[in-house]
């Protein structure tokens, strides 16, 4: 099966939460480590960039695909794709978290131009304070196995 | 194979082009306003319709097509469509992803907007089909090169 985490970037929210599920972070991360995260902040200009972050549990494959501004969109092309190839859709599990991360976050998103340590820096403390929250829609979407 | 024309909101310029390459429509001659509205899907999608891939048809050499929207993800839809494939290990050369945004007229926009997004029927939809008309050589064209270049690729024609 594989496990896809949707962000506009695929390289922020949908990192952090991909990297929380196969265990490169955990809830006592500093902001620095989520900075320090391979691939973090980059590729931002080029949505459909999907990257393999690793496996969690048994022949459970994690990525991350940035969409754009489109996530939901994409989400039912998707399912719709799975049916049409005639693949068990059970294969396939898609996970918005564009949510973690505000519209006026996005909108700074100028600073990256101009900022680049900045605007990651600023992220990287915002998705910290989001950790638990993200940790939490792992656990509540059962994905995330509770010991 | 399988060919998914996408465009804004999968109502028009999409529909179009899927049905003259389903053999709907035919290629060189103008479709009347009755017969656009006959068209499955033609100015019916709605926003919450917006990303499902639909079936409109089969063509000589047993592709299937489909119509789908992408907003404005521009050629970003077919990157990403793409990626979630190699995701599944599915090869890419079975899937055609087919732009029709170019060749979407003036006419079509406003009308496609007054229609679908306000919900003006009366006003929009005369508007759109009159652009549709304007632009239908165009996408029969692009249906040709498609059908040419990509369709026998599946089979020869019988």
């Amino acid at each position: 099966m594989s496990i896809v985490f949707l962000c506009p970037t695929g390289t922020y929210a949908s990192l952090v939460a991909a990297n929380l599920l196969v265990g490169n972070l955990d809830l006592n991360c500093n902001s620095q480590d989520i900075y320090n995260l391979p691939y973090f902040g980059e590729f931002t200009k080029k949505p459909g960039t999907f990257l393999y972050i690793g496996a969690y549990g048994a022949g459970t494959k994690v990525y991350t695909l940035g969409t754009g501004s489109e996530a939901q969109l994409i989400i039912k092309s998707a399912y719709d794709l799975v049916k049409i190839i005639d693949i068990n859709p059970q294969n396939l599990k898609l996970y918005d978290v564009s949510r973690f991360i505000p519209k006026f976050l996005w909108r700074l998103h100028i600073l990256d131009n101009v900022f680049p340590f900045f605007y990651k820096k600023l992220i990287a403390r915002w998705l910290k304070g989001k950790l638990s929250e993200i940790d939490n829609m792992l656990k509540q979407s059962m994905i995330k196995q509770v010991p | 194979m399988h060919i998914i024309y996408n465009c804004y909101g999968g109502s028009h310029s999409s529909v179009t082009a899927a049905c003259i390459h389903a053999g709907l429509l035919k290629e060189n001659t103008v479709p009347t306003p009755q017969e656009l509205l006959s068209l499955p899907f033609f100015d019916k999608q709605v926003a919450k319709d917006h990303g499902s891939i639909r079936f409109i048809g089969e063509d000589d050499y047993g592709n299937k097509i489909y119509i789908s929207s992408k907003h404005n993800l521009s050629y970003h839809y077919e990157t990403i469509m793409r990626s979630i494939a190699c995701i599944l290990d599915y090869p890419n050369e079975k899937l055609l992803f087919i732009d029709t945004m170019p060749y979407v007229n003036w006419l079509m926009v406003i009308g496609g907007f007054l229609s679908r997004a306000l919900g003006i029927t009366a006003i929009g939809r005369p508007i759109v089909i009159l652009g549709t008309q304007i632009s239908f050589l165009k996408f029969s064209h692009l249906v040709n090169i498609i059908k040419t270049k990509y369709g026998r690729l599946n089979k020869e024609c019988p």
